[in-house]
């Protein structure tokens, strides 16, 4: 016993950490609505944000991961959309970004998965600094909806987040 | 001042700058466009206009009726100008002879536009008027634009007699205060004729009070056609210093010292200039605040121009570096942006100025809320404030405004590629021509006001419309998304330059421009004759694309396999927008190719300045232009703030 319950609180501060961060934002208005659970060993979080469509946050701290769990459906792996897509996540660590719009690549990683056309977005923290990754995984999420998707994909949102077609 | 202001009657020039400008390099290049000039027909402004215009004033004095002393209330307060369609008689003719600037349009819903585009350019209170229950009806769209742009509209209708309330009896009767319930910040049926003046109190104080939105008042037959004889038959009848405060909310000394420690504190402050800022005239105060820190400012709001494009500081083309802010200061913005509306990072703070407490900390979170007059505490932050050079955050704004002038650069490529290929008019190149010809040839560049309106047009040429001195721009679709009264606006800023009210004045007189779209024009055209009538120099480009801006909503198998349904949001192509310039007494230019663009608007400008003719200039297009698959970008998206903004 008295070996397993640090072994648990260890497993856990990161999860209660990543939850805290989110919380705290939820809690400063950031988001429209926040939700926040435990399950097998990862926190999964809810919230209400950019568009009226549910983002899911899965943080694995196991794997020092934050997903953003389908984040865009209906993109086809083949799409010139997702083409671009892979590019603009590419870009996030590039110099031509003034710093503090940077992602630093010896901190993070990001990649994206496109399964049956929906597209998650992942984060590694590769310094386990969780307050930057979820500082940086929250810009990069916002600037995808009102940078990036502002480019030639409007009938993609009006199809797909419900953007006002007037 | 090394430019001339105004090319009216300065017809050397006027042929100067033809000479010289588009029209002789296209001319030179074969470019021909179709075109008839209003002098070529039988149209004719009757003697009675400007005879009647030119009358002096003839205030009444007691005996007088309700409606003349309303009209004296009005005259007091300074109303700037009525726009209406004859109804009401006893209301307009009362205001005509007190001396305001009256003007008689065609649909009294545009004249309620108009209205509403004299307030957004001038910050003024102005009204609009119109006959019972047809003629107020017909204003109810406009008074829904003018409400959400929080424009000072005091919408004046008249409503047949109380002693005969209910009955139906003759024609006209409806109850009009509660059809613009939740369009209006005041309203009274005025029921009581000796308590008119008191009334009227009640009306400009909510008019020049805190936020402004529309104040709408009927007129029932007893009220106006009351006589008084003396002041003593009147009820509450004295001065307005003594029925209404010009005192304004100020910040207190703690707040403002937060702000500036938050401000001091910011790497990469930006300033949100919304409506108020333009409305307490805040923009010697605001250039103050954005100089001495390097606090970079982007407008939004109903019109622009309260910081000019060109300042170093200024954000409003340089849609990128808005997420680069780590602190927005949010000045009179009224209309408020949801989450995510706004282009701005998740961890920004916000600080939010404004005079109603009831509204700061809707919509947005706030980190900081000041209750205020936005001139008084951007005068306070001003004073307070230490100066700070900011130069990495200078360099990013520039950066981005290079970026965005680069984008438009391969958008106007693009366009005349199109152009060729589709043999019509692609909308980068209207919007590059326009902003070659306002600001970068020989017009002094603050001199022309641009109604700014049109559907899928307005997503290129608000990215090329620049404001140089405040008022400049009349943000058309703004918040309500009307898209039909462009040429309504266009009456009323067309006025507001013609009386020189407000920024206005060393330009009176200068030609005023308006984008509008094939279907918006349809709700508005009518009063091209009202402009035509009133010698009120006017450029109105409709961007004819054959369709409604929405088209591909209903495109056969388009979303969710629709049907059946196309048919609904097409035009006969091809039709003839300027034609009906023509028949109401403008100009008309009927262009088809990209390279005839320039040299049309040219022509019209120079025909506005020297003349004081209005044009239509048709510029025809494809809908197709508007798919980002077969003509990409295609309808743009946009960012807001700034330049683009039109949502808040």
């Amino acid at each position: 016993m008295y070996g397993v319950l640090p072994l648990m609180a260890d497993w856990y501060a990161p999860a209660r950490v990543v939850d805290g961060l989110l919380r705290t934002r939820a809690d400063r208005g950031v988001f429209r609505a926040f939700a926040s659970a435990r399950v097998r060993g990862r926190l999964d979080c809810s919230i209400v944000w950019l568009k009226e469509r549910p983002i899911r946050i899965v943080f694995d701290p196991k794997r020092g991961t934050l997903v953003f769990r389908d984040l865009l459906p209906n993109v086809p792996f083949r799409s010139a959309l997702y083409k671009d897509f892979k590019k603009f996540l590419k870009g996030r660590a590039s110099d031509d970004l003034p710093p503090h719009r940077r992602v630093a690549a010896d901190r993070i990683k990001i990649r994206s998965t496109n399964r049956k056309s929906s597209v998650s977005v992942i984060l590694e923290s590769l310094d386990q600094d969780w307050d930057y990754a979820v500082a940086k995984g929250l810009k990069l999420v916002n600037e995808v909806f009102l940078g990036f998707l502002r480019g030639p994909y409007y009938e993609y949102m009006v199809n797909n987040f419900q953007e006002q077609e007037d | 001042m090394a430019k001339k202001r105004i090319r009216r009657s300065e017809s050397v020039s006027r042929r100067n700058f033809v000479a010289k400008g588009a029209v002789a390099a296209a001319v030179a290049a074969g470019a021909k466009a179709s075109t008839t000039q209003r002098r070529d027909s039988n149209i004719k402004i009757p003697s009675e206009v400007p005879a009647s215009l030119s009358e002096a004033p003839n205030p009444a004095d007691f005996p007088m009726t309700g409606a003349q002393i309303f009209a004296r209330a009005c005259k007091k307060e300074g109303l700037a100008a009525l726009f209406c369609a004859p109804g009401n008689y006893t209301v307009i003719n009362a205001l005509a002879s007190e001396g305001i600037p009256c003007y008689g349009g065609r649909t009294e819903g545009m004249m309620c536009s108009a209205a509403d585009g004299f307030a957004r350019v001038t910050g003024e209170v102005v009204a609009a008027s119109g006959t019972e229950g047809p003629g107020f009806t017909n204003m109810i769209m406009n008074i829904g634009a003018a409400n959400a742009a929080r424009s000072p509209v005091l919408v004046l209708a008249s409503n047949m007699t109380l002693g005969l309330e209910d009955t139906e009896q003759a024609i006209q009767r409806v109850y009009q205060q509660p059809t613009t319930e939740g369009m209006k910040k005041y309203g009274k049926r005025l029921i009581n004729p000796e308590r008119v003046h008191e009334y009227a109190g009640y009306a400009f104080r909510q008019l020049k009070s805190g936020v402004p939105r529309p104040v709408h008042l009927d007129f029932p037959g007893e009220v106006a056609r009351q006589t008084f004889d003396s002041a003593e038959d009147l009820r509450y009848y004295y001065d307005r210093s003594k029925y209404r405060t010009e005192s304004k909310p100020h910040p207190s000394p703690k707040e403002i010292a937060k702000a500036v420690a938050m401000i001091d504190k910011a790497a990469r402050p930006i300033i949100v200039a919304s409506a108020g800022v333009f409305y307490s005239k805040a923009w010697d105060a605001l250039k103050a605040v954005a100089e001495k820190a390097d606090v970079a400012v982007v407008e939004s709001g109903p019109s622009r121009g309260h910081f000019g494009d060109e300042h170093p500081l200024s954000a409003n083309t340089a849609p990128d570096a808005l997420l680069s802010a780590d602190l927005v200061v949010l000045v009179g913005q009224y209309c408020m942006p949801t989450i995510g509306e706004y282009s701005f990072d998740p961890d920004v703070a916000y600080i939010r100025i404004d005079p109603d407490a009831a509204d700061i900390g809707r919509n947005l979170p706030i980190d900081l809320g000041i209750v205020s007059c936005e001139k008084a505490a951007l005068e306070a932050i001003a004073e307070d404030l230490p100066p700070k050079k900011r130069p990495a955050w200078r360099d990013e704004l520039a950066a981005a405004r290079a970026a965005f002038d680069r984008e438009n650069d391969e958008h106007y490529k693009l366009g005349l590629q199109y152009s060729q290929q589709a043999g019509c008019v692609h909308p980068a190149v209207i919007a590059k021509d326009i902003e070659d010809l306002l600001y970068k040839g020989d017009i002094p560049k603050e001199q022309t006001t641009v109604v700014s309106g049109g559907y899928g047009v307005a997503r290129y040429t608000r990215r090329r419309l620049r404001a140089y001195r405040p008022g400049q721009i009349c943000n058309g679709a703004y918040q309500y998304g009307a898209i039909g009264p462009d040429v309504g606006y266009t009456v009323g800023v067309g006025a507001a330059v013609q009386q020189g009210t407000g920024p206005h004045a060393p330009y009176k007189g200068a030609p005023v421009l308006a984008v509008t779209g094939d279907a918006g024009f349809a709700y508005s055209a009518m009063e091209m004759e009202t402009l035509s009538k009133y010698r009120i120099p006017a450029i109105v480009i409709v961007y004819n694309n054959n369709a409604w801006g929405v088209w591909r909503s209903g495109a056969s198998g388009g979303r969710g396999g629709t049907a059946r349904a196309q048919h609904m949001y097409l035009f006969q192509e091809n039709l003839r927008y300027e034609k009906i310039g023509e028949a109401l007494g403008a100009r008309g230019e009927y262009v088809t190719k990209a390279e005839d663009f320039a040299p049309a608007l040219a022509r019209s400008y120079a025909a506005a300045a020297d003349e004081r003719l209005s044009t239509v200039i048709n510029c025809q297009a494809i809908k197709e232009f508007w798919s980002a698959r077969d003509y990409p970008p295609g309808l743009l998206q946009k960012v807001e703030p700034g330049c683009m903004a039109y949502y808040h």
